[in-house]
């Protein structure tokens, strides 16, 4: 009876949501479907490229959602809220003293591959220092500059998840993207 | 940098290399970066365009994963579709209690004292025994008429007067009436009864009935 299903693709974040809250579960399959990419992007990228931390931080953020669909505010846009939880896992995963073990790992494996490779002019070279750079970040630094120039969303989006005025918002990115752009500058390919 | 600038710099990163900007936007540029931040910073914009694209697919082992959870949270919940808190549910209980006695306590008949007559018959199974002096006419008494008799025969002297009055005016009769009518309700409402020895009224009363 395909005639009367509701046509999921058409519908809000904020109405799936509602929903599932109702015990819809058909509106879940459909919200995965829209968030499971760009969120599992934002874990791989901002834990240091570790696939299966960000496959359990994936199922984590999911299975909150499933298990207490009531808990979204609705006078937010679901796309603010989920990247909101997602920020809070992010930030707390880097207190935990196992993550900082394998970030300095991480840097120093990063280096010795950097100064392998420093010969190479490529596209590739540019994303590996790119990355390399990311990872020297503050968490809330690289939850910035994932949301801006990854999700592209815009000012209020980002001051909503992070919590901070727009104006600083716009301030620490500045500064950030500067940041980054000197240090890659060093290394674009000529 | 004010809040302005730095949106009409990054809109110029965006979309324009440094060598395209006009003398206008090279001054307000300039004004907040030097050139070759600029040009850095226009690169690292045109790179992460492309960098998006190479996003990374998350494994069907998660959805699956999310799938089973999803299906124990319906099947738990199959009957009791809505989340019912537990005061609610107290509360409904309490509620259809207060019905189911409303109700129960509207079904009684409600009750009104009225007067309805009873005829209650009594038998009388012990002999009613009742003495009484009574004043009686002079006449009577010097005739040594005796009342314990119960025929109402009178002496004249000596000889039997066999006629009777049997009206109102009579007050020997009358009083004899109601001295057996006295007596038959005393007897009727005493439940031990009473003796009928020397209740020569009475007596002869129960021998002219029975």
């Amino acid at each position: 009876m395909q005639l009367f299903r509701k046509n999921l693709s058409k519908l809000s974040d904020e109405d799936l949501m509602s929903m599932l809250a109702h015990g819809e579960h058909p509106a879940f399959d459909e919200l995965y479907k829209r968030f499971s990419q760009p969120m599992f992007n934002l874990f791989y990228r901002l834990l240091n490229s570790d696939r299966e931390k960000a496959e359990d931080m994936l199922h984590d953020l999911f299975l909150k959602i499933i298990e207490h669909p009531e808990k979204f505010d609705h006078s937010f846009k679901f796309t603010t809220w989920i990247h909101t939880l997602a920020g809070n896992m992010i930030r707390n995963e880097y207190r935990s003293q196992t993550v900082r073990n394998e970030y300095s790992q991480h840097i120093t494996r990063n280096h010795q591959k950097a100064e392998q490779l420093s010969d190479e002019l490529d596209k590739q070279l540019f994303d590996k220092k790119l990355q390399s750079e990311l990872d020297k970040l503050e968490p809330e630094q690289r939850l910035l500059f994932h949301l801006r120039f990854v999700e592209e969303m815009n000012m209020k989006q980002i001051a909503q998840i992070i919590d901070c005025p727009e104006g600083t918002v716009k301030s620490r990115l500045f500064y950030l993207t500067r940041h980054l752009a000197t240090k890659l500058f060093i290394y674009k390919p000529q | 940098m004010n809040e302005i600038d730095f949106e009409k710099n990054e809109e110029l990163l965006k979309t324009k290399q440094f060598h395209q900007l006009n003398d206008e936007e090279k001054q307000q540029v300039l004004a907040t970066m030097a050139e070759t931040e600029y040009i850095a910073m226009n690169e690292l914009y045109a790179h992460m365009r492309s960098h998006r694209s190479e996003l990374v697919d998350p494994p069907a082992s998660v959805k699956s994963a999310l799938d089973k959870v999803l299906a124990a949270k319906k099947a738990k919940s199959n009957i009791f579709r809505f989340p019912i808190p537990a005061y609610q549910v107290a509360a409904m209980a309490i509620f259809f209690f207060l019905i189911g006695f409303i109700m129960n306590y509207s079904k009684k008949t409600p009750e009104r004292i009225v007067r309805n007559k009873v005829e209650i018959i009594k038998y009388i199974v012990k002999p009613v025994t009742q003495i009484r002096y009574i004043k009686v006419p002079a006449k009577s008494a010097r005739n040594n008429r005796s009342l314990s008799s119960g025929n109402h025969q009178t002496f004249v002297n000596n000889e039997p007067e066999t006629k009777t009055e049997t009206t109102a005016i009579n007050p020997l009769i009358i009083r004899q009436q109601e001295i057996v009518s006295a007596n038959i309700e005393r007897a009727l409402n005493e439940s031990n009864g009473s003796s009928m020895d020397g209740d020569s009224v009475f007596q002869k009363m129960l021998v002219t009935v029975y």
